[in-house]
């Protein structure tokens, strides 16, 4: 029951997860190109493999 | 205006459409070796040295999560010729994990080499099995994250790849099942689409060059990994160089798929979700110029796929309220409504919301895609049902992934 439901908040939410997933690629390619272009990239925090919080 | 509009979204919307259908058929054609069945104990153990990149054991506790899983998996199986390095930030966890029967490799403070955070913590590992002699064929590094999770199918897997010798270096499916509960509910269900990629990882891996692998999951023989080694300066995507420069080394029949599962969890919430994703854009990004026309190409394409994703997304979600507003109007109002004109109520919003667009594009747009329906888009319409239906599809099917192994 649990899974099905799961997968019904899925299938309705499909159009959000689009948006959230699409999101930080949107941010990201604009901050970078725009601190590339005045070489402001050194000052963009990069978050490495031991931020993500687990 | 009204056409470049037009232009940009009709342009990606179509291109999704030969990208769908690529899904579709990866998706068809690796389903039978995506996740390894054919499996039997063969007693012909190689080495296996599993490695645990980790900032701190100490702080990260899923750590020891992963070591328990290895070890619970390789006694059920009867599995002994193995290791388990934790490769570390954190000298604390020389004590931390002391119990464990864990090689500890702590990542000196002083380490200089041409490679930044993970791939310097990866490049020192090297050099340390460099200095034990460990660096030959009859070793192989399984490489894994610290949250991590083996099972026995993911070993069974790893040996039967091994021991069929078809390939130097080879990446198994990944689902989220862990923490499964606790994460943000959306970013949990978000995490359904990676499993589902993974099929694409499957033609990544047997058709190189791979134009993307993950760093966790990753079989490689130890002699391998030390001819090619972790130095590729500052990026944050050290692991898609790293499958590069192995096809590029070793050739195209150096890369293969062992389907070995390994378990992971999602990200706990919307920043990490973000940030997560954050990191393989950069990493990415900073990357492109080390790859040759043809791989460069294919890597801005992708990356532009998902740069308008978001942009179409958000354009067709305003074009579908745009078009359903006055309906809902009628539907949820008890008063007679369709006299109001919805068009200057949505003028309004629009010009407060996005001051530089104005509504008559955007109408112009909507009236030529999407209000004249189906009659005037006639069958491009239901080519777009096509890419529409995969995304929903790729969701539930790495949903399903991801929950099977949830209680």
């Amino acid at each position: 029951m649990k899974k099905t439901s799961l997968h019904l908040q899925t299938l309705i939410l499909s159009t959000i997860l689009g948006l959230v997933e699409t999101f930080p690629a949107f941010i990201t390619i604009i901050e970078y190109f725009i601190k590339s272009k005045f070489k402001k990239f050194d000052g963009i925090p990069t978050y490495d493999f031991y931020v993500i919080n687990k | 205006m009204d056409n470049i509009i037009l232009i940009i979204l009709l342009t990606f919307w179509f291109s999704t459409i030969p990208v769908s259908a690529l899904t579709l058929i990866r998706f068809l054609r690796n389903r039978k070796v995506f996740v390894e069945k054919d499996l039997k104990r063969v007693y012909n153990d190689p080495k296996i040295i599993f490695q645990i990149t980790t900032r701190s054991a100490t702080q990260t506790k899923v750590v020891q999560r992963g070591i328990n899983s290895i070890k619970q998996s390789a006694n059920i199986i009867d599995f002994a010729n193995y290791l388990i390095s934790i490769v570390t930030d954190d000298e604390n966890d020389i004590y931390t994990i002391k119990d464990q029967k864990c090689e500890v490799v702590v990542v000196t403070k002083d380490f200089a080499t041409y490679a930044v955070k993970k791939g310097r913590a990866l490049q020192y590992a090297v050099e340390h099995r460099r200095k034990k002699n460990q660096n030959t064929s009859k070793f192989w590094i399984f490489h894994m994250d610290d949250e991590s999770f083996v099972t026995e199918q993911t070993i069974l897997s790893l040996l039967k790849y091994i021991r069929n010798g078809k390939g130097i270096a080879a990446e198994g499916p990944i689902f989220y099942p862990l923490k499964f509960e606790k994460a943000n509910p959306i970013t949990a269900i978000a995490e359904s689409i990676r499993p589902f990629s993974c099929y694409d990882c499957v033609s990544q891996m047997t058709n190189p060059p791979p134009i993307h692998m993950h760093g966790s999951n990753l079989l490689v023989r130890s002699d391998v990994e030390d001819k090619v080694e972790w130095k590729f300066g500052p990026t944050l995507a050290e692991d898609q160089l790293f499958g590069y420069k192995i096809y590029e080394k070793y050739g195209s029949h150096s890369l293969g798929w062992h389907g070995g599962v390994l378990l992971e969890q999602p990200p706990l919430g919307f920043k990490d979700h973000f940030m997560q994703r954050r990191r393989w854009i950069i990493g990415t990004l900073q990357n492109i110029s080390n790859f040759p026309f043809w791989q460069k190409f294919k890597i801005l394409f992708k990356l532009s796929s998902y740069f308008m994703g978001f942009v179409s997304g958000v354009f067709s979600i305003i074009l579908y309220f745009q078009s359903i507003t006055p309906k809902l109007l009628t539907i949820f109002s008890s008063i007679d409504i369709t006299h109001i004109d919805s068009y200057n109520l949505l003028q309004n919003i629009f010009s407060t919301i996005l001051p530089s667009i104005s509504l008559d594009s955007i109408s112009n747009v909507s009236n030529q895609v999407v209000v004249t329906g189906p009659t005037n888009l006639g069958i491009i319409s239901i080519f777009l049902i096509f890419p529409y239906a995969m995304w929903i599809i790729s969701y539930q099917i790495g949903l399903f992934f991801n929950i099977r192994l949830t209680t």
